[in-house]
């Protein structure tokens, strides 16, 4: 083996401009596929992020049973009751694991400016929670404010936000006064004064025109009831979540507990469909890239065999076996990966660099607002497209070196 | 090394026929030949060009198989084992010297000489103790990290025996080695043959058109059109050491 790595380097230093262009192909698609997989990661990522944290969804969320299923119809059926609140968050509390669990209820109806209005929906979260939640969130995401004006607060039940095209419509900005109607619980008609403190970016373009976030407590003193219809759970450690959940459904159903926890990524069914796409698109360019690789490895090494005839035979003749002359050729090809690999890692890191530093900025299809646009770093990644590509390139090898090492010895040694 | 007269010959052919193609244009490259060469001699094949010397080599060196016929090297019928069996047997038994040298052109004349050991994974620190000393034997030791393009014609193919000679092999079989090199060089060649020959007891085949080197050998096996057309032994091979 030794010989085979000290033989593959001399020749490849000997042939350096051929081999510069296989490295340079090989380098390339490394980098192809690594500057992807660093660019899916950033979207991965931004998409979890932006709605675990930017949107203050946590990781999971808890429901009554059923909930999802058939509380669109009837919602108010669906609620988890004051106790059950209680005895959901204390649990929650108990586990070190878990950063904050916090109620939510959306609630609908109409919102009015005093002469027109129109339907809304609105979010009613604790708005001390929703701000822990975002500040957890990694890099710009922990300081994206999806909103103009000022957060809302527990002190101040009325201050209400609204999505910019509801504002429109209604001709609402910024310090208006507004009228918030839906029917309580009971199914009476109910109204609240509200006062716009801010202006949301809706995070889909049709919830643009209805939208609103209200406090917790406002949104339960319309729906007169104490209820919540989910819990959110945010974790310090994202990979903690399978685990959590598995015990916190034990733990809630042995406390007698009705209830059907999801995680973030359930719920956010765009999540599952953007990752199809990068998933195709990753898979297509990865597979143009060992198929690259892959023919000029063969173009190479092919090339190497036609030269070098003379001298397999002479190998052959002081007694080197066949498998020996495939090995050799296969090392070779696998030093051109690996060279290529490192090269490749380095135009990564180039890459990655001058994106780091010069800091282009993009609006992603999951946030309304001009993010930084990030590579990341896939250590991963590197390590799997190293072996990929050196295990591909030892394999393509083996078509010509078979053909060497079938060659009859004497043939082989008349080439010239 | 030494075998006794009772022991098979090292080198057998019985009624060997190498035709290469097939059909109408098959060419019996060696016609029926019957050969026996007994460890410790000093052979020489010669004939005309075409007349079948190489082919009659690649047979002893176990290189190439008869297309009839059966070749015993070192009691081994080469045609009767697997490849890898093949290869084996040319790693231990017989050492291969070329026309054009073939040295590996990527190592060092150190590294060529040392190539058998290597490929059987028998590269030892004492290996190349050995490998220095022969080249040093062989006029070379200057040259021992040189790569084969910065050597002349004569001192390639001086590290070409020491690669020979590196697995002390009982026998070494060299295809027109001195075709290549000017008069002096061929001399210098046959002379260090003839030199380990006696000094180590390495039997030699080596095969020749130049009939001026003929005086060196014990026995001289002159082919014609694939046959064997002469067989004489000169002199009885215990002679006086020659230096190299
Ligand atoms: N690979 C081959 N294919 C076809 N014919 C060959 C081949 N090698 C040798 N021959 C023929 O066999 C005969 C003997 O060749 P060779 O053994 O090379 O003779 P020499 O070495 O004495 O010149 C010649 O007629 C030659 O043309
Ligand atoms: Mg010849």
């Amino acid at each position: 083996m030794k010989m085979w790595i000290k033989l593959g380097f001399r020749n490849l230093w000997k042939n350096r401009r051929r081999s510069l262009f296989t490295i340079a192909a090989i380098s390339f698609g490394f980098a192809a596929v690594n500057l992807l997989g660093g660019f899916t990661h950033y979207v991965f990522r931004g998409l979890e992020d932006s709605y675990v944290y930017a949107y203050g969804n946590g990781h999971m969320s808890i429901f009554k049973q059923g909930y999802l299923k058939e509380g669109a119809l009837d919602p108010t059926s669906y609620l988890l009751d004051a106790s059950t609140l209680r005895t959901i968050i204390k649990r929650c509390d108990e586990d070190a694991r878990i950063v904050v669990a916090t109620p939510q209820l959306n609630i609908n109806g109409l919102v009015s400016n005093g002469n027109s209005s129109s339907i809304m929906i609105a979010e009613g979260r604790v708005p001390e929670d929703a701000q822990l939640i975002r500040s957890h969130g990694h890099g710009f995401i922990g300081k994206l404010k999806m909103f103009r004006g000022a957060e809302l607060s527990s002190g101040d039940e009325g201050g209400v936000g609204m999505t910019t095209g509801l504002g429109e419509k209604l001709g609402l900005g910024l310090d208006s006064n507004a009228i918030v109607m839906a029917a309580t619980v009971d199914g009476f008609m109910n109204a609240l004064d509200a006062n716009v403190v801010q202006v949301l970016d809706a995070p889909m373009d049709i919830l643009d025109d209805m939208l609103m976030a209200v406090p917790l407590s406002f949104a339960q003193d319309l729906y007169e009831t104490q209820s919540a219809d989910r819990i959110n759970v945010l974790l310090s450690d994202p990979d903690d979540k399978d685990r959590v959940m598995a015990e916190l459904a034990r733990d809630l159903q042995q406390a007698g507990l009705s209830v059907e926890i999801h995680p973030w990524d359930e719920l956010r069914p765009s999540y599952l469909r953007i990752k199809n796409m990068f998933d195709v698109i990753f898979s297509f360019v990865f597979a143009i890239v060992l198929i690259i690789v892959f023919l000029s490895i063969v173009n190479t090494v092919g090339m190497a065999v036609l030269e070098r005839t003379r001298e397999i035979g002479t190998l052959r003749s002081l007694g080197c076996k066949r498998h020996d002359v495939i090995a050799m050729f296969a090392t070779e090809a696998g030093l051109l990966a690996l060279f290529g690999s490192i090269l490749g890692a380095m135009v990564t890191f180039a890459c990655w660099a001058y994106v780091t530093w010069s800091q282009p900025t993009w609006t992603p299809p999951n946030i309304p607002k001009e993010v930084p646009l990030e590579i990341h770093l896939v250590p991963w990644l590197f390590v799997a497209s190293l072996c990929c590509l050196m295990i591909l390139a030892s394999t393509a090898a083996l078509v010509p070196a078979r053909r060497a090492a079938r060659m009859n010895i004497i043939d082989a040694l008349g080439h010239t | 090394m030494m075998m006794s007269d009772k022991q098979p010959p090292l080198v057998w052919f019985r009624d060997v026929t190498r035709s290469y193609g097939k059909g109408d244009v098959e060419v019996a490259a060696l016609k029926n030949v019957d050969l026996a060469i007994a460890s410790g001699e000093f052979v020489s094949v010669w004939g005309p060009s075409g007349s079948g010397k190489s082919t009659l080599c690649n047979l002893i060196g176990g290189i190439d198989l008869p297309t009839s016929g059966a070749v015993q090297i070192n009691g081994e019928e080469l045609a009767k084992l697997p490849d890898a069996q093949q290869s084996s047997h040319r790693n231990r038994s017989v050492g291969f010297i070329f026309q054009n040298f073939n040295l590996i052109g990527v190592l060092t004349a150190l590294e060529n000489v040392l190539l058998p050991l290597t490929l059987r994974g028998a590269e030892t620190s004492r290996a190349r103790q050995e490998a220095l000393t022969l080249l040093d034997e062989l006029g070379l030791a200057a040259e021992a990290n040189r790569l084969p393009d910065k050597l002349s014609g004569g001192q390639q193919q001086r590290v070409a025996i020491a690669r020979a000679l590196m697995t002390k092999p009982p026998l070494v079989v060299a295809d027109e080695p001195t075709a290549n090199l000017d008069s002096e060089n061929a001399e210098k060649i046959v002379t260090l043959m003839r030199h380990f020959n006696r000094s180590v007891g390495t039997t030699f085949v080596f095969s020749t058109h130049d009939d001026r080197l003929l005086d060196k050998v014990d026995r001289r096996i002159h082919l014609r059109d694939g046959q064997i057309t002469d067989d004489v032994t000169v002199a009885p091979f215990s002679n006086s050491s020659e230096a190299p």
